[in-house]
């Protein structure tokens, strides 16, 4: 009958258009129009790259660190941000006297004390929060979304955020409108969305099925749109709810949307609704026959008469987030897939739940929950770890998961966000019986939220032998993995792996399928990285890294060892990591624990020995390319977008202050700053060619096709990314590098990490900016996901596309990913930069929809961290300096709130903003900043410096420059010097013996002033600047 | 009464075809399609290997081909053309996670792989309607 019912849907589909298989008719767009390519000149000739693996994404945005910049508001003139320097000018140090405080805030942030009050909610404190909660009222009425939060630490004042509104005009004498009148429009307007259906009991939606407040309601945030409303929450009917603002002066709805459930996925029980908690509800225990037919005791919990698999006895339990049982945070949840399949379009799932608490003939659900609560138990425990995320997040599995062909599943798996267990077959029993899978299954999610190793050849052995270490440990008894649900028959050792002995007595890879791993690096198996192949041999390889745990927890014990592990996963570990890295990770993780000469330390070096991962050289997971050795430069525009500045950065001077252009969008340029482009108010494409010595440029079409929206330049110029004004889900790409005009058009989409997580649909992308090979694109989209009761929720995110093969020269396939594994609701993250030194690292905007608030975010692509640079109040287009020292970005600054470029520094980090932010140029925007020197942009080279102590001197010279260095063989070094445009002036080879070296350079005829010299060999490269004073 | 003898003779129909020539994956120069899914907490890779000319292959990690009973020719070819028809072509997914499905299609040279992760909105319509149709192939063979 499937076949049946497939065979039809294909016929019907026969007349659909067709694209050839090899690609040949995809592709390039034929409306869109070739670039004018006629340049006089060429920059510098483009880099052999390796071919650029596109980055995981990262899980959490890191909005912890707010960095405190002064009091701020944002551009609905709110108040947002109160800083650490405002609050000792203005004597808010303790908690002491909340009088003082809110006396304090009133003085600066113009909220009237005749007309408005700041009163005292609560105290939020625990392990990582300790902050006051006050609300603002204006004439006694609450102000909608007027929330201060004042942070505490040590108990001393540390930060005051959140949200005020200032200069509201408003009196309870414009009030036109009862309550009762608004409640009414309302139920008139709400069942255009719907049936309405009287709720008779209340305790199904925890309240009235109709709650009504007057509040004071500033639409779109805005300050001059302060209006008294009511804000009024409706029951439609038990599944759909309803907020609506009815303006209280003339009876308008100001606002409305629906509030979704987010459970109730299984067609055949909707009767459960989200509910606050009750005095009644709460957390229960009972005895229930797990798969081994033991009695364990589980924790539940009570919501009015039925009873959930839900687990909120534990110390993350968040009862104040809580929606129970739908919406709960901080609890271990078991939930039911009725024997249906994640792959499929019949997905069902839902609550575990009873009536009476009795769990019998629920053995399967049972053991899953009762073995989550153990493994949780063991990492907050062991490691004081709070759940998989570290943060109290939910811990979810789902039992009775069928396969994708609906049998059932004889597997589990974790999918990012949650445990899915199969009931087994033939080879396993059910997959939720055995505590060890449940183990490593949820260290899949610590392993994401830490390290995140990335899932290919052996950082994804690195991934998937965590998951067994931890899985083992917490289990207990035993070095074996599955040994409770295998069938001997398929696996002849009675486990599906061990760590104590990989080969499990099998005969080699021929016996992968029973059971056999490697041990050693000589069994390492060198496998393709796709998935027909293991992606690389993550479940096999394995065995050497979980080979390595059994012998050093041998020697110096299980307590140490896992400790070391996690250290080692958690402190050292990053997303590319390979064999070589855990060794390094675990004997400095020994060393931190118990000391550098420690047996410990000793034992983990003797172990990879044992195992032949030898000492050496850690992957280089923090690659950077040399400094632009150029004068540096900033390129604008202005808030009129009426013409382009050049302005030499460190002289604070313009080169040119009248580039004829009215750009829509941030210009593109170079890498030596020879060329810019921009689209046009006309939408053509401009190209700026600049003189340097003059200061003069020429400006000239690129496209005069009056077709475009935005344009981006790969740092050696060969390649464009540009967009046309259609708002179509496409980027077109065109390169030059290969002396022909070569173009292709790549469709947006969005890939999917965290099932469960709709990311919608592209709709266009914005801006965009090539990596420092010109084969990576990162780009923003606007992205709708599709509502059915209501307009579609739209959002920015952050992606990477595949554009070009350098190695085919050719264009790539146009893989994607996004910079994050799925974004908070209501956040949006754009206009992304990469750092010009450290192809890790990135910048960007993120607007977080729900407050208002703007931030413009580093994030390092390598490690996952993320961190605030600035707190803004607008979009901020940042961009870093050459050094990456400092970003720049627009902002509302000054004293007036003007729009400004401004700067704020960065730490080492790249990502983290410190110090204050410095206003640069008054009514700039779009800000690029560049050098204009050539450099090279591979970054395989070790930088010299410190690898090989390079000394120049003297420095400055009359041009006799000395130069001592050692090298570790004989080879071939090129002394180059350029100018600060960029111009090599001077360059030497010299063919240099092993061990220290002594060269001397005569660059007597230069002229005086600065140079860049750069000391380079095929592997290793250094740069200096160096100063001449030649007559 | 006959459109119960209809969906009983299908299947019938689609396995009772003879073989011609005989290949391998390995040999074999024209198009193929393989299919499969793996990962997971076992980590097995279940991989099968549809012939243009109708032969069924199924793999697993470290063991030879093994051939399964061929579907009908007619069968093969339409799920050939369908692979055209739904522009599974031009779906660009490979994603790498703890348990994937995947298809790849191979046609001399030209080669397009397509990974996707296990789990809800992970994949299009079109490819799951895909997927199924090679399944039941795998199905049959169980039955």
């Amino acid at each position: 009958m499937l076949f049946s019912i497939c065979f039809l849907a294909i016929s019907q589909m026969s007349f659909a258009q067709f694209k050839s298989i090899d690609g040949s008719e995809t592709g390039v767009q034929p409306d869109i129009p070739q670039l004018q390519w006629n340049r006089t000149s060429d920059v510098n000739p483009p880099a052999q790259q390796p071919v650029t693996l596109v980055p995981m994404p990262i899980d959490k945005i890191n909005l912890d660190k707010l960095v405190p910049s002064n009091i701020k508001k944002n551009e609905q003139g709110a108040i947002i941000w109160f800083d650490e320097n405002y609050i000792k000018l203005h004597g808010l140090h303790r908690a002491s006297n909340k009088a003082d405080i809110t006396q304090q805030i009133f003085k600066s942030s113009k909220l009237n004390p005749s007309q408005d009050a700041l009163e005292f909610v609560e105290t939020v404190n625990d392990e990582i929060a300790d902050f006051d909660v006050y609300h603002q009222y204006h004439q006694d009425v609450p102000v909608y979304g007027a929330e201060l939060r004042v942070h505490y630490k040590d108990e001393i004042t540390k930060a005051i955020n959140g949200k005020l509104y200032p200069e509201i005009a408003l009196d309870k004498a414009q009030i036109q409108l009862s309550k009762e009148t608004a409640i009414a429009s309302v139920k008139q307007d709400v069942i255009t969305h719907g049936t309405f259906q009287e709720i008779k009991n209340k305790a199904l939606i925890a309240g009235d099925q109709t709650q009504a407040s007057l509040v004071v309601f500033h639409k779109d945030g805005k300050l001059e749109n302060a209006t008294w409303a009511y804000q009024i929450s409706i029951y439609l009917n038990l599944h759909d709810r309803w907020e609506y603002f009815i303006d209280a002066t003339d009876g308008s709805v100001i606002e409305k949307y629906p509030l979704i459930c987010t459970l109730h996925n299984h067609d055949h029980d909707h009767d459960a609704k989200p509910k606050k908690v009750s005095v009644m509800d709460g957390a229960v225990t009972a005895n229930a026959v797990d798969l081994y037919g033991n009695t364990v005791n589980i924790n539940t919990y009570e919501v009015g008469t039925d009873y959930y698999m839900i687990d909120a006895s534990r110390a993350m339990f968040n009862s104040f987030g809580s929606s129970m049982p739908d919406e709960p945070q901080g609890v271990i949840w078991t939930i039911d897939a009725f024997n249906t399949s994640p792959q499929s379009n019949n997905f069902q799932y839902d609550h575990v739940s009873s009536s009476n608490n009795n769990w019998s003939g629920k053995n399967t659900a049972v053991s899953a929950h009762y073995n989550a609560g153990i493994t949780y138990e063991y990492f907050v425990e062991k490691f004081g770890r709070n759940s998989i995320n570290g943060a109290g997040g939910n811990i979810i599995s789902l039992v009775n998961v069928s396969d994708e062909n609906g049998n059932s599943m004889e597997n589990a798996f974790w999918n990012g966000a949650a445990m899915f267990y199969g009931n087994g077959g033939s080879a396993f029993d059910p997959l939720a019986k055995a505590l060890d899978v449940a183990g490593h299954e949820m260290t899949h999610g610590v392993v994401q939220a830490t390290a995140n190793l990335q899932y290919v050849s052996q950082s994804g052995a690195l991934n998937e032998s965590f998951s067994d270490i931890f899985g083992a440990m917490i289990d207990g008894g035993d070095w074996l993995i599955g040994e409770d649900v295998v069938n001997p028959s398929f696996f002849p050792s009675g486990a599906l792996r061990s760590l104590q002995d990989p080969n499990q007595g099998l005969n080699g890879p021929q016996d992968l399928s029973k059971g056999w791993q490697p041990k050693n690096m000589d069994q390492y198996l060198q496998l393709e990285n796709t998935a027909e192949e293991d992606f690389g041999g993550v479940h096999i390889n394995s065995g050497i890294p979980n080979y390595s745990f059994y012998l050093f927890a041998v020697e110096v014990g299980v307590a140490k060892a896992e400790q070391i592990y996690y250290r080692a996963l958690t402190n050292y570990l990053t997303k590319s990591s390979q064999f070589i890295d855990l060794r390094l990770a675990v004997i400095q993780s020994a060393k931190d624990l118990h000391g550098s000469n420690s047996n410990e330390a000793a034992e983990a070096a003797v172990v990879f020995d044992f195992i032949k991962i030898f000492d050496g050289q850690g992957t280089n997971t923090n690659t950077t390319v040399n400094e632009n050795p150029g004068t540096e430069f900033v390129i604008c525009t202005d808030d009129n977008n009426s013409k382009i500045y050049i302005i030499d950065a460190l002289n604070g001077t313009f080169l040119n202050d009248n580039v004829q252009g009215q750009p829509i969008s941030k210009i593109s340029v170079t890498d030596d700053g020879q060329y810019a482009y921009f689209v046009d108010a006309d939408k053509t494409i401009k190209e700026i060619t600049i003189d340097y010595n003059t200061g003069s440029v020429d400006v000239g079409f690129l496209s005069d096709s009056p077709i475009w929206r935005n344009i981006a330049v790969s740092k050696d110029g060969f390649r464009f990314a540009a967009l046309t004004d259609e708002l179509e889900p496409v980027i077109n790409v065109f390169d030059f590098s290969t002396g022909t005009q070569l173009s292709q058009a790549f469709d947006l989409y969005n890939p999917t990490y965290t099932q469960g997580v709709s990311t919608g649909d592209v709709d266009f992308s914005d801006a965009m900016e090539f990596d420092i090979t010109g084969q990576l694109l990162m780009y923003d989209a606007k992205n709708t996901i599709e509502q059915v009761l209501s307009e579609g929720i739209e959002y920015w995110d952050i992606g990477f596309m595949e554009v070009w093969n350098s190695n085919q020269e050719q264009f790539a396939e146009g893989k994607i990913e996004k910079l994050f594994n799925g974004l908070p609701e209501g956040t949006s993250i754009g206009n992304p930069t990469f750092s010009k030194n450290s192809p890790n690292i990135v910048a960007f905007d993120l607007l977080d929809g729900s407050t208002g608030d703007y931030y413009i975010l580093g994030a390092n692509i390598e490690t996952g961290e993320n961190d605030v640079i600035y707190q803004n109040n607008t979009i901020g287009y940042p961009s870093y300096t050459i050094d990456d020292e400092l970003v720049i970005f627009d902002t509302y600054g000054g004293n007036f709130g003007d729009k400004y470029l401004s700067l704020r520094a960065v730490d080492d980090t790249k990502i983290t903003g410190i110090g204050d932010v410095i206003d640069y140029f008054e009514n700039g925007k779009w800000g690029t900043i560049y050098g204009n020197g050539n450099r090279d942009l591979t970054t395989d080279t070790d930088d010299l410096a410190s690898a090989l102590s390079v000394v120049v001197f003297p420095n400055p010279s009359y041009g006799n420059v000395q130069i001592s260095f050692s090298t570790e063989s004989n080879d071939d070094f090129y002394f180059t010097v350029y100018n600060t445009v960029g111009q090599k002036v001077y360059e030497e080879k010299q063919t240099l013996p092993s061990g220290f070296n002594l060269v001397q350079l005569n660059i007597s005829d230069l002229k005086a002033g600065q140079y860049a010299l750069k000391i380079h060999s095929d592997t290793k490269s250094h740069t200096e600047i160096i100063s001449l004073m030649n007559p | 009464m006959n459109k119960s003898i209809a969906i009983l003779l299908i299947p019938i129909f689609v396995f009772c075809s003879c073989k011609t020539t005989q290949y391998t994956p390995a040999n074999f120069e024209k198009a193929m399609i393989s299919f499969g899914s793996g990962g997971g907490f076992t980590g097995a890779v279940d991989q099968y290997f549809l012939l243009q000319n109708g032969q069924l292959f199924s793999k697993s990690m470290g063991s030879d081909y093994q051939e399964l009973p061929s579907p009908d020719k007619n069968f093969v070819s339409q799920l050939f053309k369908n692979y055209e028809i739904l522009g599974l072509a031009d779906i660009n997914i490979e994603q790498t996670g703890n348990k994937y499905q995947f298809i790849n299609y191979k046609s001399g040279q030209n080669e397009h792989k397509i990974v996707w992760l296990a789990g809800p909105n992970s994949s299009t319509d079109k490819l799951d309607l895909f997927y199924q149709n090679l399944m039941t192939l795998i199905s049959y063979d169980k039955e």
